[in-house]
This record gives C-alpha cells, sequence and structure tokens, in this order.
C-alpha cells in the first residue's frame, strides 16, 4: 500500500476525533487563522484575593474535567519533576480523557504511557516526544493520534484557539503570593520561560507552581500576575541539571569538526556575514563546533552580530561576553551558563514562543534571522527535512524551532553526517517531513555543501567565492557505495500515529505505526 | 587492476584499528592523504584473524582510492606469527602498499619483498604494493640508509617514537629533544634516496596548539608529514600545509613571468628585482598545486 495523499477528503475522512481543524499543507500558500482569545470571563473583577493554595485545591477550583486539555512546559527538559506532581493528583481526583500539550515531552515523561494506558490521558499534543513515551505512541497506544507542533506554530495555535489550554500548570523558580513569576532565580532555575508565557497568557487557568515563594512583588517577571489564577507551593519542581541533556553537548568529534568547517564556508562567504548580522545556533554537536570557527573569521574580519536568536548555551553567551553578539533573545536556556546569563546581563533577553517564531503574529523574531544552523537525522533529495523519527521510524525528537526558522531565516541551512550507522542520512525520500524542502536553503555534511536549486542567488554567490558545492544525489549516491541502500520502513497506513503541522498550522505529514 | 596515481603531496597518514568496522567507513570522510589499516598494535591477539579478514573484506568493497585516499596495511613485525598472513590479506585485499613496522635490516626487506611477489603471483595480481617502512629501534635508524634503499617499492621512511624510545633507554623530553638525532638522520635518507619521510604520533589528541608547534617543527627539519591517530590532526596539519593567499598570488605571478620568460627563450629571469631560475620556479609551482588541493581561489 502507497502512503496515502494528504488531501482534505483524506483529512476528514480519517481524523474526526483530533479536536482540530485540520488542512493539509500547500507550499505556496499560507494558512489564515482568525486571532481569538480563550478568555471569555474574567476571573477576578479586580478584587485582590489570595492566589496561594494547594495543588488539589487549585485543580479542583480551576474546574478541571473529563475531557479537557492541560499544558505544560518543558524548559526542564530531562529533569522535569512538574508534570508527574500534578498528574498524580489528577489521578487521585479521578479526572480522565484529558489531552496533555506539553511545550514538548522528554525521558522525563516516559510515565505518561501509563496514564495513557489508565484512561487518564487521551491525547498528546507537543513539539517532541523521545525515549520510552515515543516508543509507546509509534506503536499505536494511543488512539488519538499525537499532534506535532513546531514552536511557532503551538504558540499560533494557542493564540488562534486551534489549541485551547484549559489549565496551564507553569513550573517557575521563583514566583511571589500573586504568581509573578520567572525561572531565573531560586534553586530550580531553568531560566527563560518562553513556553510558558504563551500558555500563561491564553490558558482560561493558569496555576504557577514553585518551590521557591518569594517576597511580593518579584523583582523579575516572565509571567505576571494578570495571567496568573493560583500559586502552588511544591517541594521541587525541577533539576536545573537536567536541562543540560540530550542534543545539547559540545564534541570534538571529528565529523561534526567538518562540517562545522563547512557551515563556517557557507556563512562567511554569504554577503550577509557583515555587521549586525543575525544567527541562531542549534543545539546539536556541528553547530555548536561551528561557533568557534565562526569567532575566528568574526574577530579577523571585525564583524558583530547584533542578536543570537533561540535555544541559549555557554557559547552564544561566551561570544556575548567578547563583543561578538550585541544582544541574545531567549526562549530556552540550554545550560547553566545560559540560565546565569539571563538572569545577570540586561541585554540577554527573555522572549516568548509567540515573539520568536509564531508565523501569525505582528513578527517574530525569527522574521529577522540572517542564517540559522539546524540540525536533522535525515534530508532528501528534494531538500525535505526529518528530525522526528529514526531509522527504524520511532518517533523519537522534536520539531523545535525547526520548520520556523527554516522558512523565515534568510538562509536555513541543515547540517548533518552524511552517514550514521549503518545508513545514509540523505536519502530519496524522508520518513517523515518535519521541514519542507522548499524552505530548506542549505545542506551541510561531512561529504560536502549542497544548495538549493530554489535559491539561484546563493548558487551565484557561493561560485562566485569558489565555494566547491554537491548535489544531494552525489552525497546519496557516495554514501549509498559504501553502506548501500537501506530497506523502507513498512507502514501499517491505517494505523496514524501523529499528526505533523507546518507552522501555520496546514498538516505536512502523518506518521503510522510500523507493520510488524 | 588497482591504478592509483597519487596527485598530492603524502602529508598524513591516518592510523586505523584494523578490527573497527565503522572507522572503515568513516575514515574516508577525513580525507587523509593514505589511511594505514593497522594489523598490528592497535589489534589483539585473539582479533588478528578476524582483522584480516575484516580488512579484505572492506578494503574490496570501498573505493578510497576513488576518493583520493591511498591505503596502507601496517603489518605485524618478522618476529610474528602473524607477518606471512597479515602479507597474504594485503594482496587479497588490494591495498597500495604495507608498512613494515621495526625494520632492522636488509634482510628484512628482502623476506618481506619474496612474501609479496609470492602471494601477488598466486592471487593474479597485476599490480606491485608499494611500501613503507618504519624504523623503531637504534640498529634501525643506522642501517636506515641501506635498508630503505633496498627494494625499488619504497617509497617512504617513517620514525616508530614508542619503540625506538625504549630501545635507546632514554625518557621523553618536553619537546621530544630524545629524538632529534633519529629525526635529523631518517631525513638526511629520505632526501637522500628521494622517499618521503615521516615523524611519529603525537599521542595527545586533545592538544591542538601542541601538535602545531610540533609539526611545525618537523617541516622545519626536512619531514613530509606525519602519522596521525585523530582525524582531527589531518585539519591540524592542513592547516600548516595551506598556503597563505599572498603566498599563492605570489606563486602565480611567477608561474606568468615564469612563462613569459619560457617564450623568450631565456634560462633565467628577473622577477621582482631578483634573478629567478627553474629551482626556484618549481618551488613556487608546488604552492599552487597545493593550493588547488585546498580549493583556494585563484589556483583553480
Amino acid at each position: 500500500m502507497e502512503k496515502p495523499i494528504l488531501t482534505k477528503e483524506y483529512l476528514e475522512k480519517n481524523f474526526k476525533n483530533t479536536g482540530t481543524n485540520l488542512v493539509p499543507y500547500q507550499p505556496k500558500e499560507v494558512r489564515t487563522s482568525t486571532f481569538s482569545s480563550n478568555l471569555k470571563e474574567l476571573p477576578n473583577k479586580g478584587i485582590v484575593r489570595d492566589k496561594v493554595v494547594d495543588l488539589e485545591t487549585a485543580i479542583k477550583n480551576s474546574g478541571l474535567q473529563n475531557g479537557m486539555t492541560i499544558s505544560f512546559h518543558h524548559h526542564f527538559r530531562n529533569g522535569d519533576k512538574t508534570v508527574k506532581v500534578v498528574m498524580e493528583v489528577i489521578k487521585k481526583l479521578g479526572i480522565k480523557d484529558l489531552t496533555v500539550a506539553s511545550s514538548s515531552f522528554t525521558d522525563a515523561h516516559n510515565f505518561l504511557g501509563q496514564y495513557i494506558k489508565d484512561g487518564y490521558v487521551k491525547a498528546l499534543q507537543s513539539s517532541g516526544c523521545r525515549d520510552e513515551l515515543g516508543e509507546f505512541i509509534s506503536a499505536g497506544n494511543c488512539e488519538t493520534p499525537l499532534i506535532i507542533r513546531s514552536h511557532g506554530g503551538r504558540a499560533r495555535a494557542i493564540e488562534s484557539g486551534d489549541l485551547k489550554i484549559d489549565v496551564a500548570f507553569m513550573a517557575a523558580s521563583a514566583s511571589d503570593c500573586m504568581g509573578n513569576a520567572n525561572g531565573m532565580m531560586g534553586k530550580s532555575r531553568c531560566g527563560s520561560l518562553g513556553y510558558a508565557m504563551v500558555d500563561a497568557q491564553y490558558a482560561k487557568t493558569t496555576i504557577i507552581l514553585t518551590d521557591n515563594l518569594v517576597e511580593y512583588p518579584n523583582s523579575v517577571i516572565s509571567i505576571p500576575q494578570n495571567h496568573v489564577d493560583y500559586v502552588v507551593e511544591v517541594d521541587e519542581i525541577g533539576d536545573s541539571k537536567g536541562i543540560m541533556s540530550g542534543a545539547i553537548r559540545l564534541t570534538t568529534n571529528p565529523k561534526e569538526e567538518i562540517i562545522a568547517e563547512n557551515i563556517t564556508k557557507v556563512i562567511v562567504n554569504s554577503s550577509l556575514f557583515k555587521n549586525d548580522f543575525s544567527i541562531q545556533m542549534g543545539s546539536g554537536g556541528a553547530s555548536l563546533s561551528a561557533v568557534k570557527y565562526l569567532k575566528k573569521h568574526m574577530i579577523e574580519k571585525g564583524v558583530v552580530a547584533s542578536y543570537a536568536l533561540g535555544g541559549i548555551t555557554s557559547h552564544q553567551v561566551s561570544m556575548y561576553k567578547e563583543g561578538l553578539v550585541k544582544r541574545i533573545l531567549d526562549t530556552q536556556c540550554f545550560d547553566l551558563a545560559a540560565v546565569e546569563s539571563i538572569y545577570e546581563n540586561n541585554d540577554h533577553i527573555e522572549i516568548s514562543a509567540s515573539m520568536y517564531a509564531n508565523p501569525h503574529n505582528k513578527s517574530p523574531f525569527v522574521n529577522n534571522l540572517d542564517f540559522v544552523i539546524l540540525s536533522a537525522l535525515e534530508v532528501d533529495i528534494n531538500f525535505n527535512v526529518n528530525v522526528m523519527t529514526g531509522s527504524d521510524g520511532v518517533i523519537r525528537g522534536a520539531s523545535g524551532g525547526h520548520s520556523d526558522t527554516a522558512e523565515a531565516a534568510k538562509i536555513s541551512i541543515v547540517c548533518l553526517p552524511l552517514i550514521r550507522g549503518r545508513m545514509s542520512c540523505v536519502v530519496d525520500k524522508v520518513n517523515t517531513i518535519i521541514t519542507p524542502g522548499n524552505t530548506v536553503d542549505v545542506i551541510v555534511t561531512d561529504f560536502g555543501i549542497a544548495v538549493n536549486p530554489l535559491r539561484k542567488d546563493l548558487l551565484d554567490e557561493f561560485s562566485k567565492a569558489g565555494v566547491k558545492l554537491k548535489s544531494l544525489q552525489e552525497m546519496r549516491d557516495f554514501a549509498e557505495g559504501i553502506v548501500g541502500k537501506a530497506k523502507p520502513i513498512e507502514w501499517d497506513y491505517n494505523r496514524p500515529v501523529a499528526i505533523v503541522e507546518a507552522r501555520d498550522g496546514s498538516v505536512l505529514d502523518i506518521i503510522y505505526k510500523r507493520k510488524g | 587492476m588497482v591504478k592509483f596515481d597519487r596527485v598530492k603531496p603524502r602529508k598524513h597518514m591516518l592510523f586505523v584499528p584494523a578490527d573497527r568496522p565503522s572507522l572503515y567507513r568513516d575514515s574516508v570522510f577525513y580525507k587523509p592523504d593514505t589511511i594505514m589499516f593497522d594489523l598490528e598494535d592497535a589489534v589483539a591477539y585473539s582479533e588478528k584473524d578476524a582483522a584480516r579478514m575484516l580488512l579484505i573484506e572492506i578494503l574490496n568493497d570501498i573505493d578510497y582510492n576513488a576518493s583520493g585516499i591511498e591505503t596502507c596495511v601496517r603489518i605485524n613485525g618478522l618476529d610474528t606469527e602473524f607477518f606471512e598472513k597479515d602479507i597474504e590479506a594485503c594482496i587479497k585485499a588490494k591495498a597500495n602498499m604495507i608498512r613494515l613496522p621495526k625494520a632492522e635490516t636488509v634482510d628484512d626487506v628482502n623476506q618481506l619483498v619474496a612474501l609479496m611477489e609470492k602471494y601477488e603471483k598466486e592471487n593474479n595480481l597485476d599490480y606491485k604494493l608499494k611500501i613503507f617502512i618504519a624504523f623503531e629501534s637504534a640498529l634501525g635508524i643506522l642501517n636506515a640508509f641501506e635498508v630503505a634503499k633496498a627494494s625499488d617499492r619504497i617509497v617512504g621512511i617513517a620514525l616508530g617514537g614508542m619503540d625506538y624510545l625504549l630501545d635507546l633507554k632514554g625518557s621523553r623530553l618536553p619537546n621530544r629533544e630524545e629524538l632529534l638525532y633519529a629525526r635529523q638522520h631518517l631525513v638526511h635518507v629520505g632526501r637522500a634516496l628521494k622517499l618521503d619521510v615521516f615523524d611519529v604520533v603525537y599521542g595527545n589528541t586533545s592538544d591542538d596548539q601542541g601538535f602545531i608547534n610540533e609539526f611545525k617543527f618537523i617541516k622545519s627539519l626536512g619531514f613530509d608529514g606525519k602519522s596521525v591517530i585523530h582525524p582531527n590532526q589531518i585539519r591540524l596539519i592542513n592547516e600548516v600545509y595551506k598556503p597563505t593567499q599572498e603566498q599563492l598570488e605570489y606563486a602565480l605571478e611567477m608561474k606568468e613571468a615564469f612563462e613569459e620568460s619560457v617564450k623568450l627563450g631565456k634560462g633565467v629571469f628577473l622577477f621582482k628585482g631578483n634573478m629567478v631560475d627553474k629551482p626556484v620556479v618549481e618551488k613556487q609551482l608546488e604552492i599552487i598545486e597545493l593550493a588547488k588541493e585546498f580549493d583556494m581561489e585563484g589556483a583553480l
């Protein structure tokens, strides 16, 4: 059976229970959505009230009922301890059939599989899903398909009403009694609360969980009290060390060094590499290694960047401290150096996911980006990128800001090794499209650089600069010459397990259960 | 037939343990001038057979030469039970070259060549494998000139640092001063016989600056290149070898002036106020060739 084509009729027939209006992706069209606020009733009418309550009371007062949607943010990544605490109380209260719409799921959320089995959770919506939970979803264990959205797409969905959050549970490392909260102070810091800011603003009820109740009014306000209904004190919201897990690492892996050099070649040979350029660097090893080469060129040519955007690591912070980047715009801190910096430096600015990349607001920061460096699991010869399903077809990644920045940045650079394990990473067709090929400008591997034929301007620019280019077909053929052609995965097209939305909310791809 | 014509000078020879399949696959991306698959120290006794089989299988499968990479195999020494089987494996793998460790006498080379001829014939090989000789003892260093000219298959010689030091009963000094005599001696042997000369490995793979300093030093002594144990060291060698844009421009100008002088039938010519003859021009032509290898603008 061939993979079904995503038509409106197919989506309407097969996805009646997702609770959202599904429209197929069209590369040349932008799906419009109407701004709407979910705040239909003003809860307070200006009366000062005591917001500090225990978790059970907060949940009861929120009116949470069977079938509603709750949300979380994932800034603690693997160190998250909030989702579990909340879900345990929900279980105790016997509230079932919930949709959990977290900004992402990490290894810390594997336990949700059991909650799905037990009927407390009926659906998940998120940017990412990994580890045991990814395997659980991929195996078709959740009746309702997981909805995968980019960070900007999620903010769009919340603001437009496509994703209606009934109760948002937001972990904050410092909050006062009225809910003025941040992630920068206290023992359990995670830095920016970029994702949480959107949930807190648009959810019908927002509950702050904190392990650090500070004197009113809080001195740093990321989430303001006018967006908060209740404040709950708990023992521990998360482990700060957990934010550094996963993809964020710096390595001297020789393949990644070659990729980093190739990334730098692309950037420094572009006419956009000049004073006040802007950049987002990914969290993968190669893009982090590119920082050291890029710094060298910036110093040599006396070029300073206007801003670094996105998930922030110590590498961008060091560039800022060395005067190579004027400002840092931060939706998510990826290590403790970034957490320190966002608290200490005025030019390290916390921004919401909507300010970062919502395609339907009045102008997100991604639209001003010159360069973005992104990682990938696989790419195909049409420049489509998969960052979600592994070579075995199992969900083990995150859309994140991938498609947001690829579409918006003037030059989007996707980097990956040509061969991983025993497989070519450049293939005929990716298993799952997370970022469509028409938005990807350059693919960089350890074997060379390929420019999207749609970018004739870049082809001219690089050819004049003497940058040697290869085609993706050449890359694929070379890799397959070494490791052979992988046997395609057999999918059960009658059992969809996840829906991938493009950032504008149209349906870009469907992930199915594997056969066998 | 394995027909591999070198188009670039040997600058780095990457050690790859011959029992590691993933490294066979990955090493092609690092673009070393030569990959040296190691059957000797990197492979445990119990794994020698398996490593040989892997070597034959993969070298017949991956065409390194198509990527401009020369293949070499470091075999086990004459004094081991593995010597002959290793040579047979090199022939069956259709490698370009064999690296003989711990060479000391002309007889060592003769034994190696005799077995190479035997297995080349048995396997109907229609080309002759080349030889790279490693000297790793005081006797080897002292005999190097005679040993290195013992066969016309020999294209290069190398110093093996660790065993040499043990044999000398010396100690490792901060700047490897204990190797100075051997280094200078081998450079003289190499230059006298027109062979490539390679230096010892640099063990601290996290010390880039230390590696670069040592490489610049041995290059000044006259070495062609260095055996490397980590792919990142290839990049460091290239950084030292890569001509500057100014050097390239100077070389291109001299080439143009030389071509003009040839047209005029002159043997020597005036270039930027200096009289220049053919050997000086040849040095500049080498720079242009190197610049081509590094895709430098203007050289291509």
